[in-house]
């Protein structure tokens, strides 16, 4: 049995808002549920400063606080360590945002569109099922297109259809997708490297989504060596 | 840009953990309160918490994003506190009613002489009420990723608090039923002034208990102290929740306490029962508010390049 | 890997149809690759098109986010006329909907009027963001109409005529990128190339990336840490608009301190030997008129084609015959002594010693002399790149700010060689079984490089002769301007009573572009087009809809037709080692409501004015057409077999319309001398400018016929880069202590894509997006705090509101803000109110233009103080 995993090389991510929108468009997300997200913020003091992109989704915990606290039993890890949740057996409690570290659900509160009061797209009358209104939604590394795959006898990871919409659609190629299990996997690799690393692992939860680092030195200049010319 | 506070969880699961504190507290002081003789106080302190613990479970619900299917929450005790919660509450919704039921009203007699039977019951109603009281702590407590609430003294400033605002609660309900059905004044006036009493020591205590909470907290959760202090929450906490929440009512049960007065006659206990209840609510909201997530850390290695 | 016939082959069993349609996305110029989901008639799904080198299957958040602008409700569904004569912003048209009969019989009427009036009467306008369509659709109706008055919107005036006017003159190509797989050193001067949005943004942002994980050290040199800094190793802050001094100092340092440049390219492949008058002019040989370069081997002057390369002389002082001569090297050399590290460090703010170590870094990161193996051939291997783009060019200096950085790939000799700076495919040998499509450059007489192809029927270089202008844009005057900015210029008309031009735009053809908000402060432009009858072509009533007199409902990209999405391949074809890829655009869905294709309408318009002969001709000249399939003169064609021809001409009678309907993309693969053309192609490129002093000698002489010689600025003509102020630093009032900038959002393009909801969701998700950047110290010294409601005012007391964003990554004089938001139409309600509208700042009118160009400056001397 396979461990699906990621790895997300932060030296590579531009932090172009691809993988968010391409979620947005796979998964037809209502507004202000964002699967996959990323965040930007700079790091130091003027002039020694940077920007650190930070592209967000489930980390697919081996140890899922989103799956103890849940009452219903609605989110459920199967055995490929993907973590999910069951539409139908959600209450939306909300319990799951409460526990999860890393901002990776979203409570539907209605069904309404992008476009509000003026209704919904063609797209979005398909896209937007009955039952999520209610419940809460999470990345489950687009299962759909996983299972939809090795049904085809195709690879996740290596062959585009079998593989998360966000980690094709990475236009940096910064997203890395397979088996974690698999020693020969590129994953595998990545996460085998000395930098890599999962979010905040103190919180005990053991994610199957790596980081590799931003890690560069920064350099600054100097203050001017004379003071700007005055006309 | 600025902190923005907690948002999963707002007003309706505030207003659930302080009811059922509320509820909860005020069977306590019931139960505790008939054991020491004070019959119908104690009578009118359980019919109030009961029924505000069943109430409080609709808050609940109402925050449910498909709240006809609550029923389903009790399917995860193994390791959900919604789900453990779930038993407790409903425990001492079913105990409780049956000690409201049977004893207080209506069918008193249904017990008759059988003490025992109803002692037995009031202990195991006890019993839940304060693991209602607590186990609201443990609640949120549990979450490793929400600092500012991940603290053994969460569930213990919740006991107290609930205990407190249940007083708050029997301060604002005894009077006005004692009034209106014209019965036990003097027994009333005699619990209420030992409440006071009782109360204004558990405010000071409360307040410690605060201090000594967000000092415990503030290294490992500074941002949310901070929202709390000088943040976006910083009016609520320091003028309502200290100020009209603590404050007003310690000052207002110091003053009847020094005064000597009588309870039942005096509306002190009622204001300070309106202010108890606003500070209890008020401490559930900011409680819940100030849960915010720890930072990620993207471990972004940042050093300036030697010589400059 | 998904491919279109596997992925089509599953046609369900059910009868619902389900499709993935190869395309071509167009939410910006870029245009890379599609395949778009098209599941009983709704499109459910963008991707990139695996096949294509055009982004080879990843897509922008714009290009993923295309479904919410095709389905947008706010689109306009039906020809619509204007009712209220008065024009005005915020003044409400008083749309009535009308047939297309008659929209298109107004439409033609009004055009016919001008037509017979004066074709010059007439002025044209497109928007970027669909540059393909924009290009074919202005550019032959223009032709065939004889109209000779276009501008492309914002987009155009901000980043054309200084980046893409030098990209052609220096490497044939529209734009610049570092050679990612092979760089060494980049240093970027307000540029984002790989980092954000823009031309090739998917191919260049992934070969950024491994060039960063490769080691590749980039700098880049910005007054904000933005997109490309924020990736760099190293921010160089740098004060706005001064970056041709840093680059000048950096070439003087290299040249004068450091003694690195590679001779032998400044010898054989730019005029830096050519020897020079005191007169500042090229000696010619009598007999050829070629300009003469020193010989050493044979101690004479030869013209430059006849001299042994390695002979000419790039230093010295000679005396020819009796004239006294020096080669262009030696008067570049002597002019760089001006720009120490300590000048360009009061300027630029920058210190001396980082400018000396800047130079230094880069000029050994060049490795001059070195070559390299590709493909089994040898090519010379200069990883070092200096790049250029929109920050840096869209300033009054904008000509000599992209040659003064430029100048530094010509020293290090790394112009388009391995690792260096590569024009996007400036050579195309064609695919292999038609040779088609073919081009390279060419050089003039004096041997100086023309482009093989350009995205306008005028090429950058050679510039006509400057003449006494007629019309309304004046570009007869302003030869090296590549768009006019006078159409909307605030002293537009004082510079056509200047020149006694009669003429007056009395109608113009808008596809898309929304000047109003584009070009400046909206006042400015919103008067210029207040009294034009204007036919607008749009997909939302944006603000300058609401100037219109007739809008066409348009279709979007999705649901159009179009041959040559990525062609020429200067524009918007990855650039690198790789494949050629032509894709085409063709509907992924039915349009819907009576929206119709621009191009169509357009081709309808000029079939109905009687023009059928002259549009056909413009359509065979701008898809290079060639019998058997040049477009007869009185055939009125369907659209498809327009764009059949163009497919078949460029590759063959097997590969029309049907066979890229179904396939969507025909690849082949480049060859190393296509992309390291430069020491293979026998053109130079000018280090030393005598081609502007020609043209200034020739602007004073028609000044001086109309009495304004005195009025005019001629530093663009000027044979050597220099750096010259912006009006903003020109500012002498101490109230106004910051410049304001713009630049452009990675998850927007131009004014668009704020309508698109999960852009702008993702836009409000981010600190800067929407907000006014201002250094965190001067904030907090000006008693400001994070999130305050703040003005911006420009010391010609023109002010925006916005929120203010604290950042530590600005310069501290620098203001920023993200371009072209702040929409105020009711009829994009996603877009209205979110962001700044910066342009509200901008001052459209000559003393603010590039005197040689006319690229508009961008920057604005201002204050902030809470609102």
């Amino acid at each position: 049995m396979p461990r699906w995993g990621m790895v997300i090389d932060l030296l590579k991510c531009i932090g172009c808002y691809g993988c968010q929108t391409s979620c947005k468009a796979e998964n037809a997300t209502p507004p202000g549920v964002t699967l996959a997200r990323v965040e930007v913020t700079e790091v130091g003091t003027y002039p020694n400063v940077t920007r650190v992109n930070l592209p967000l989704l489930c980390m697919q915990c081996n140890n899922p606080p989103c799956e103890q606290v849940c009452p219903t039993k609605a989110t459920q890890q199967r055995e490929d360590g993907i973590v999910y949740v069951d539409e139908e057996k959600c209450i939306g409690c909300k319990y799951c945002m409460i526990a999860c570290p890393y901002g990776a659900r979203y409570f539907v509160e209605e069904k309404r569109g992008y476009f509000g009061d003026q209704g919904l797209t063609p797209y979005e009358e398909v896209g937007y099922e009955e039952q999520r209104k209610g419940v809460v939604l999470k990345c489950d590394y687009c299962r759909h297109r996983i299972d939809a795959g090795l049904a085809k006898g195709l690879t996740p990871g290596v062959d585009r259809e079998a593989t998360p919409a966000c980690v094709i659609n990475c236009m940096a190629k910064a997203r890395f997708f397979g088996d974690l299990d698999d020693p020969n996997s590129e994953v595998a690799h990545l996460v085998a490297r000395a930098q890599a690393f999962q979010l905040n692992p103190e919180f005990g939860t053991n994610p199957n989504t790596h980081y590799l680092p931003a890690g560069r030195s920064i350099v600054s200049t100097e203050p001017p060596t004379k003071p700007p010319q005055k006309e | 840009m600025e902190t923005a506070p907690q948002s999963v969880w707002r007003w309706k699961i505030a207003a659930y953990l302080f009811l059922a504190g509320t509820g909860a507290g005020a069977v306590i002081v019931g139960i505790l309160g008939d054991f020491a003789g004070y019959v119908i106080p104690a009578k009118i302190a359980i019919a109030f918490g009961v029924p505000a613990v069943a109430f409080s479970t609709l808050f609940l619900i109402m925050d449910l994003g498909r709240p006809t299917k609550f029923f389903r929450a009790m399917l995860h005790p193994g390791t959900s506190w919604i789900s453990r919660g779930f038993f407790i509450v409903s425990a001492l919704i079913i105990s409780g009613g049956f000690v409201t039921i049977l004893w207080v009203w209506p069918f008193g007699s249904v017990l008759g002489s059988r003490e025992g039977v109803r002692t037995a019951l009031e202990a195991i109603t006890f019993i839940f009420a304060v693991a209602t009281c607590i186990y609201t702590g443990i609640l949120i407590g549990i979450v490793v990723s929400r600092p500012f609430w991940n603290n053994p003294l969460l569930p213990v400033l919740f006991l107290i608090s609930a205990v407190s605002t249940g007083i708050g609660g029997v301060f604002f309900i005894t009077p006005i039923v004692g009034s209106v059905m014209g019965i036990g004044s003097s027994e009333t006036a005699t619990f209420l002034t030992h409440l006071e009493s009782a109360d204004m020591i558990l405010l000071v205590f409360e307040g410690i208990a605060i201090y000594l909470y967000l000092t415990l907290v503030f290294d490992r959760a500074p941002e949310a102290v901070g929202l709390l202090l000088k943040g976006k929450l910083s009016g609520l906490f320091w003028g309502g929740l200290l100020g009209a929440g603590l404050l007003v009512p310690v000052v207002i049960e110091f003053f009847a306490w020094m005064t000597h007065e009588g309870s039942s006659q005096s509306l002190a206990p009622l204001i300070a029962g309106v202010f108890l209840l606003f500070g209890g609510f008020l401490m559930r909201l900011l409680i819940l508010a100030a849960g915010i997530r720890s930072p990620l850390n993207v471990r972004t290695p940042f050093r300036v390049r030697p010589g400059f | 890997m998904l491919t279109v016939e596997k992925a089509n082959a599953g046609v369900p069993a059910n009868g619902k149809s389900d499709r993935w349609i190869p395309s071509s996305c167009s939410l910006c110029y870029g245009n890379c690759s599609i395949l778009a989901h098209n599941v009983d008639g709704v499109l459910t799904k963008i991707e990139g098109n695996p096949e294509s080198a055009c982004g080879e299957g990843r897509l922008c958040a714009k290009g993923v986010s295309g479904i919410m602008t095709l389905y947008d409700p706010n689109r306009v569904n039906a020809p619509l006329k204007r009712t209220n004569p008065k024009k005005g912003i915020g003044i409400d048209p008083g749309w009535v909907e009308v047939s297309w009969e008659e929209a298109l019989d107004i439409a033609v009427k009004k055009l016919k009027e001008v037509y017979e009036h004066d074709p010059g009467e007439l002025f044209l306008q497109g928007t970027t963001t669909c540059a393909s369509e924009m290009h074919c659709g202005l550019f032959t109706f223009a032709e065939a109409f004889g109209a000779n008055a276009v501008w492309v919107g914002g987009g155009g005036i901000h980043c054309g005529s200084g980046a893409h006017q030098i990209g052609g003159l220096m490497h044939a190509s529209w734009s610049l990128v570092p050679d990612f797989k092979f760089c060494n050193y980049a240093i970027y001067f307000g540029a984002s190339k790989g980092h954000s949005a823009g031309h090739v943004a998917n191919q260049n942002a992934q070969l950024a990336a491994d060039a960063r994980a490769r080691g590749m050290k980039m700098v880049v040199v910005d007054p904000m840490c933005n997109f490309a800094a924020g990736k760099g190793n190293e921010w160089v802050p740098i004060r706005v608009g001064t970056d041709a001094a840093l680059a000048l100092a950096m070439a003087n340092v290299l040249v004068n301190e450091l003694g690195i440049y590679d001779q032998h390219y400044l010898k054989q492949c730019t005029n830096a030997a050519y020897l020079v008058k005191e007169d500042g002019h090229y000696l010619r040989d009598a007999a050829t008129n070629k300009p003469l370069v020193w010989d050493e081997t044979g101690g004479s002057a030869k013209t430059f084609d006849t001299a042994p390369v390695d002979g000419m002389a790039l230093l010295g002082t000679f005396s020819v015959n009796g004239v006294k001569v020096q080669p262009g090297f030696q008067i570049l050399k002597e002019h760089l002594k001006k720009y120490t590290p300590e000048y360009s460090s009061g300027i630029t703010t920058i210190g001396a010693a980082n400018i000396r170590r800047l130079a230094r870094e880069f000029g050994e990161a060049a490795r001059v002399g070195s070559t390299i193996m590709i493909d089994g051939e040898e090519f010379p291997y200069r990883p070092a790149a200096a790049i250029y783009f929109r920050g840096s060019q869209g300033h009054k200096n904008s000509t000599w700010n992209c040659v003064a950085i430029d100048l530094l790939n010509h020293l290090v000799g790394s112009a388009d060689n391995v690792g260096g700076a590569l024009g996007f495919n400036p050579v195309c040998h064609g695919h292999p079984e038609t040779g088609r499509p073919y081009y390279a450059p060419e050089p003039t007489p004096d041997g100086l490089m023309i482009t093989g192809t350009w995205m306008h029927p005028h090429k950058p270089f050679p510039a006509n002769d400057a003449a006494a202008p007629t019309t309304i844009g004046m570009r007869e005057f302003f030869p090296w301007a590549m768009t006019s900015p006078f159409y909307g210029a605030a002293d537009r008309e004082k510079w056509w009573n200047r020149f006694d031009i009669k003429r007056r735009p009395k109608a113009m053809i808008n596809f898309g572009a929304n000047a109003i908000m584009s070009v400046g402060n909206k006042d400015v432009v919103a008067d210029a087009f207040k009294d034009v009858f204007i036919i607008s072509f749009d997909i939302f009533k944006n603000e300058m809809t609401d100037f219109a007199d007739l809008v066409l409902p348009d279709t979007c990209y999705l649901e159009r037709l179009f041959p040559s999405p990525n062609y020429p391949f200067i524009f918007n074809h990855p650039g690198s080692m790789g494949n050629w890829s032509w894709p085409i655009r063709q509907p992924v869905v039915k349009a819907v409501g009576q929206r119709r294709d621009f191009l169509r309408v357009m081709y309808e318009i000029g079939y109905r004015m009687g023009l059928l002969e002259h549009i056909n001709d413009a359509y065979n000249t701008h898809f290079e057409l060639k019998d058997p399939y040049r477009l007869k003169p009185d055939v009125k064609y369907e659209f498809e077999e327009i764009v059949d021809s163009a497919l078949k001409n460029f590759f063959g009678a097997a590969h029309g319309l049907e066979w890229f309907k179904e396939n969507g993309v025909m690849n082949w693969p480049k060859k190393a001398e296509e992309v390291y053309w430069r020491s293979r192609t026998p053109v130079r490129v000018p280090v030393y400018f005598e081609i502007f002093k020609t043209t200034g000698e020739q602007v004073r002489e028609v000044a001086k016929e109309f009495g304004i010689e005195n009025d005019l600025n001629y530093n663009a003509y000027q044979t050597l880069p220099d750096w010259n102020p912006c009006p903003s630093h020109e500012c002498k009032d101490p109230e106004y202590d910051l410049i304001s900038f713009y630049y452009r959002d990675t998850v927007h393009t131009n004014s668009l894509t704020l309508e698109n909801p999960w852009l702008d969701e993702a836009a409000q998700m981010n600190d800067y997006s929407y907000n006014i950047a201002v250094n965190a110290a001067t904030a907090r010294k000006k008693g400001l705090k994070d999130g305050d409601m703040v003005w911006v005012e420009s010391n010609y007391k023109r002010r925006v509101k916005g929120k203010l964003k604290m950042t530590e990554g600005i310069h501290p004089e620098g203001v920023a803000v993200a371009s072209l938001a702040g929409h105020w139409s009711n009829d994009m309600p996603i877009a209205k109110g979110k962001g700044v509208f910066y342009n509200e700042l901008i001052e459209v009118d000559y003393e603010h233009l590039d005197p040689g160009n006319l690229n508009m400056d961008l920057c604005a001397k201002v204050r902030i103080y809470k609102a």
